[in-house]
This record gives structure tokens, C-alpha cells and sequence, in this order.
């Protein structure tokens, strides 16, 4: 019972945790249901989503892919409470997304790293604690850790706009796992980089699910990069915006550099290509 | 044949960044030589066309009753500074509070803003006499509060803007983190809207002085640099008048370096470009 929780708590020094959303075992932790999503007005409305019903197992890494305007973005602000569907319902560890916001369940890194640039690197990461109330020694100590883990210990001191935009976007990923949310919501976090930068942000993201256990949903439309990086990839198609098929990823952990080269590795991103095709000539 | 010469040493001294006193140097520095360039063509044309004083005296002769008029002069200067200090604060402060009532509440800003718009565009000659009936005329608040209307207008513009101009990501992350409205406002919008703030400051500081001085003329102390400068004018003393006016502009210099000073201070991001 209580294997998931050790695993979090890497940086175990009684910060702020939410064990109320730890589900019982074997059921999910995000569980969307018969989601919707209509915007504007009744004649001309636009479905964003329609239908949409998934169940995401606590720590596990889903990956959300598809052309622009099939809903993947919607459906991540769906699920963290920043968007509300126009039918359906998303429950997160048992409760209602909304209350799961409340509760500080939901860390969020953004296509663009939305740092503050009036605040140092350090002091950005501190942010969620601030909010969350945490003491100013135990902040920093923590902020520090983080740094640590997305190997930007030396960085802290620095302004955001002094660092290159991977690291801008490792900062994100620091601040949005420094309160321990038990999920992570990542909205084509590494869009704007590069290739090369990309798969290194990739290796690092994977090492830290791995440490952590987080839960993540990771919206993007770069096949190899979801492949690499889920256990479970949900295909999804515009016009309007639905799930179109979920693949499992089995390649073994840990991930690196021969997976990548690895046959299966090419066999599921065939897949998904393939699927995604099929998807363009509905 | 050749030998083996060391590596050229590296140029460490003008790889390094320049100091700050020398950095300051470079800021201020075109601005000085400006001044001078004009302060010097303008003695070489009064001196070579002739050009009488009572037209316009040499920045020599200006200087001279300057350094002889000090304690006046300074005292002239406190009577309105003083006068543009005091507008300057509340002015600054009533528009940033208004402007942020104005931000948080839609209402508010459709009712106020178009009051303001209509406060801004009173006229200071109109303003300073009512308020010399209201307050008395020798009381440092009747021309203090000329100079607020005048300071708060572009305030209460700036801030609101500066307020809602956070960055949709931003505001998608505080909410993500449920942060109280207090802390979106503390943490996000004020620190968003500072660069605003500090550009109505800006403009603010000069628009004190001048409107300071007109309201001079409505009335007030007799020290002041208004009532100064029209007795000057009066008598004939242009040299004078024109030594009050040079005073007045390094008090609004001092001023708006003041607040130049501060933004760098409070908004350092700003340089990391």
C-alpha cells in the first residue's frame, strides 16, 4: 500500500503532499468521462471534443497526439480544471477535477516556459510553495532540490532570460513538480526546441518520471517523441476532436539512446504514423 | 625557421564588462556633450549676430545671475518643488489605486475611465484657481493638488493597462495553482504592470514641474518660482527669468533621474533584455 507514496517523496522532507488523491489499487487516477466540448454559440459552435472517455493508472506517462484541431490541448485544460466541459465529467483520485485543483494536484508546464522574468530561476521555481504557504527555508531548500534534479543547481541565481530555452523549459518542469503534484500535465512542452535539444529533454524528462512516479499527460505532435517517452499513447483525430485509438508502448525501461534504435521502437512509431494517416483520409 | 611563440594572451581587460561608474559615464555621457554643444552655439550666435538681452541673454550671463541669485533661486525652487513633490506622490498614488480598482472590477473601469479621460483634459489654467478658492491660496496643497489632476490622469492609464496585460500563460499558470486572487495580483499583475507604471512616472515628473510653475502664476507663495519669474519678467529682469527656468529644469532633471533611477532599481529584469 504503500510503495507509490515512498516513490514520490524522493525529496521527502514533510512538504506539502495530497495523499487524499492517491487512488485505491488498480483504479485510475484520472478518469474522463464522456467529455464534450462545445465553443461558442449554438449555431455556430465548434466541437473541440466530443465524447472523449479515458482512464489514466496512477504513474503511468500518457501521451495525447494528433493534428492541430484535434482537442489534444483542450482536452489537458479539460482535465486540470481550466477549461470546463460542455458535457462530461473528469474525477482525479475520486474527486471532481475542480476540487483537485483546489487541492494542488495539478502541476502544469506550458508550451512556453511562462517563467517570470522579474524573478530569479531559483525564486521562480519557488512559486507554487509561496502560493502553497511553505516557510521561506524550506522553500528554498526545496527550489534547490528541484534545480538539482533538472541539473540546474548552479543556475538558481540567474534570470530566466540569461538561460537557453531547454533550460528555460527544465525551470518549468522544476517548478511544476515542486510541490508534488500527483499529475503532471504537459502541453508540448519541447515544441519550440530543436531536434537535438529535444530528444536530451526527453532522456531527462524520462529519468525524472522515473525517480518520481508522477503521474504525466503529455500533449504533442512529434510521433518519435511520444513513443520514446509513454506507456500509453492516445491517438486522436479532428473534426470534431475524438479518440481514435490508444496504443500500448511496451518498450522496456530504462529508455535510452538503443531504444530508440531498437526495431519495436520503429514498429510503433510506424504504428502511429500509420494511424495517425488513416486519421487524415476520415 | 620558426619558433614556437606563446599563445597571444587573451584580452582580459576589454573582455571584461566595463565597471558601473564607467558604464553610467557612457549613459549620461552623449547627454552632457549635447548640453554643451547647445549651451555653446547658443553664447556664439547671441554674441555674433548681437543679439540684445532682453531677446535672449548668454548661458554665461544666466549662469552669473544664477550662481548670484542662489539662495533665492533655491529657495524659489523649494517653494514649488515642494508643491510638484507632494502633487507628484499623491497624483502617482491616487492613480495607481484607482487604476487598480479599475483593473479588478469591469464596471469600474467602464464608470472611471472616462471620468479620468475628462479629469485629464481639464485645463491647468482652469484647475489652479478653483483650487486657490477651495484650499487657501497659501496653503502648499492648492497647487499640489493642480499637479496631482495633471499626474494622475496617465497614471490611472498606465496602471490599468499594465494590470491587464499579464500573459495568458501566466494566468493559465496561477490558476492551475489556485492561487488566491491576492497573489495573482501581488505576484503576477503587479510585477506585469511595474514597466507601465514606471513609463506614467516618467512622463509624470515633467508634467508636475510645468504644472507646479503655471499655478505659480494663479496664485500661492511669493517665493515661488512662478511668482518669481513673472516679477522678473515685469521688471525687465530677463536674465533672472531665465536663471528661475534653468533652476526649475535641473529640479525637473533631478526628479525624473529620480525616477529613472528607481525603475532600474525595482525593474533590473528589464536590462537582461
Amino acid at each position: 500500500m504503500t510503495t507509490s507514496e515512498d516513490q514520490r517523496a524522493p525529496l521527502a522532507d514533510g512538504g506539502p503532499s495530497s495523499p487524499s488523491a492517491e487512488p485505491a489499487d488498480g483504479r485510475p487516477l484520472v478518469s474522463v468521462r464522456g467529455v464534450t466540448k462545445r465553443f461558442g454559440a449554438d449555431t455556430d459552435a465548434v466541437t473541440a471534443l466530443s465524447d472523449v472517455s479515458l482512464d489514466v493508472p496512477d504513474g503511468a506517462f500518457w501521451s495525447l497526439i494528433g493534428p492541430s484541431g484535434c482537442g489534444k490541448s483542450t482536452l489537458l485544460r479539460v482535465m486540470g480544471d481550466l477549461i470546463a466541459p460542455t458535457e462530461g465529467s473528469v474525477t482525479v483520485g475520486g474527486r471532481s477535477a475542480a476540487e483537485a485543483r483546489k487541492a494542488r494536484d495539478y502541476g502544469m508546464v506550458f508550451q512556453k516556459p511562462t517563467l517570470f522574468n522579474w524573478r530569479t530561476v531559483r525564486r521562480n521555481v519557488e512559486l507554487p510553495l509561496e502560493v502553497l504557504g511553505m516557510p521561506k527555508e524550506q522553500r528554498r531548500e526545496r527550489a534547490m532540490a528541484m534545480l538539482e534534479l533538472v541539473e540546474l543547481g548552479e543556475f538558481g541565481n540567474k534570470r530566466p532570460a540569461q538561460l537557453s530555452g531547454g533550460m528555460q523549459q527544465r525551470v518549468a518542469i522544476a517548478r511544476a513538480l515542486s510541490f508534488e503534484p500527483s499529475l503532471l500535465l504537459m502541453d508540448e512542452p519541447f515544441g519550440a526546441l530543436d531536434e537535438i535539444t529535444r530528444e536530451r529533454m526527453n532522456d531527462e524528462l524520462l529519468r525524472i518520471w522515473q525517480r518520481l512516479k508522477t503521474t504525466v499527460v503529455f500533449v504533442t505532435h512529434s510521433i518519435p517523441e511520444a513513443v520514446f517517452l509513454s506507456s500509453h499513447i492516445v491517438v486522436m483525430s479532428p473534426r470534431p476532436g475524438r479518440v481514435l485509438r490508444e496504443i500500448d508502448v511496451d518498450l522496456p525501461h530504462p529508455r535510452d539512446e538503443s531504444t530508440r534504435e531498437s526495431a519495436r521502437y520503429f514498429e510503433l512509431v510506424t504504428e502511429v504514423r500509420e494511424t495517425l494517416r488513416e486519421a487524415q483520409q476520415l | 625557421m620558426t619558433t614556437t611563440t606563446a599563445p597571444p594572451a587573451a584580452p582580459v581587460a576589454t573582455i571584461r564588462r566595463r565597471s558601473g561608474a564607467q558604464s553610467a559615464f557612457m549613459r549620461i555621457g552623449p547627454a552632457v556633450a549635447t548640453a554643451l554643444l547647445v549651451l555653446i552655439a547658443w553664447e556664439l550666435v547671441v554674441r555674433g549676430f548681437g543679439i540684445r538681452p532682453i531677446f535672449l541673454p548668454t548661458p554665461s550671463a544666466i549662469a552669473t545671475t544664477f550662481v548670484a541669485e542662489l539662495p533665492r533661486l533655491l529657495l524659489a525652487v523649494w517653494t514649488t518643488g515642494r508643491a510638484a513633490l507632494l502633487g507628484f506622490v499623491v497624483g502617482g498614488v491616487a492613480g495607481f489605486v484607482v487604476g487598480a480598482l479599475a483593473a479588478r472590477w469591469q464596471w469600474m473601469r467602464e464608470g472611471l475611465l472616462p471620468m479620468g479621460v475628462a479629469f485629464g483634459a481639464i485645463p491647468i489654467v482652469a484647475t489652479a484657481p478653483i483650487f486657490n478658492l477651495w484650499f487657501s491660496s497659501l496653503s502648499v496643497w492648492s497647487n499640489a493638488s493642480v499637479v496631482a489632476l495633471v499626474v494622475f490622469f496617465p497614471m490611472l492609464v498606465n496602471t490599468i493597462t499594465g494590470l491587464s496585460s499579464t500573459d495568458t500563460a501566466h494566468d493559465e499558470l496561477m490558476e492551475s495553482l489556485a492561487a488566491p486572487r491576492h497573489m495573482v495580483f501581488t505576484k503576477l499583475m503587479v510585477p506585469t504592470s511595474l514597466p507601465f507604471v514606471f513609463g506614467a512616472l516618467r512622463v509624470g515628473a515633467a508634467l508636475a514641474v510645468i504644472a507646479a510653475v503655471v499655478a505659480d502664476f494663479f496664485g500661492g507663495f511669493r517665493s515661488s518660482a512662478g511668482f518669481f519669474i513673472k516679477t522678473l519678467m515685469a521688471t525687465a529682469d530677463y536674465t533672472g527669468a531665465w536663471a528661475t527656468v534653468a533652476a526649475l529644469c535641473l529640479f525637473g532633471l533631478a526628479l525624473y533621474g529620480s525616477v529613472a533611477l528607481a525603475e532600474r532599481t525595482l525593474t533590473p529584469w528589464g536590462d537582461d533584455g
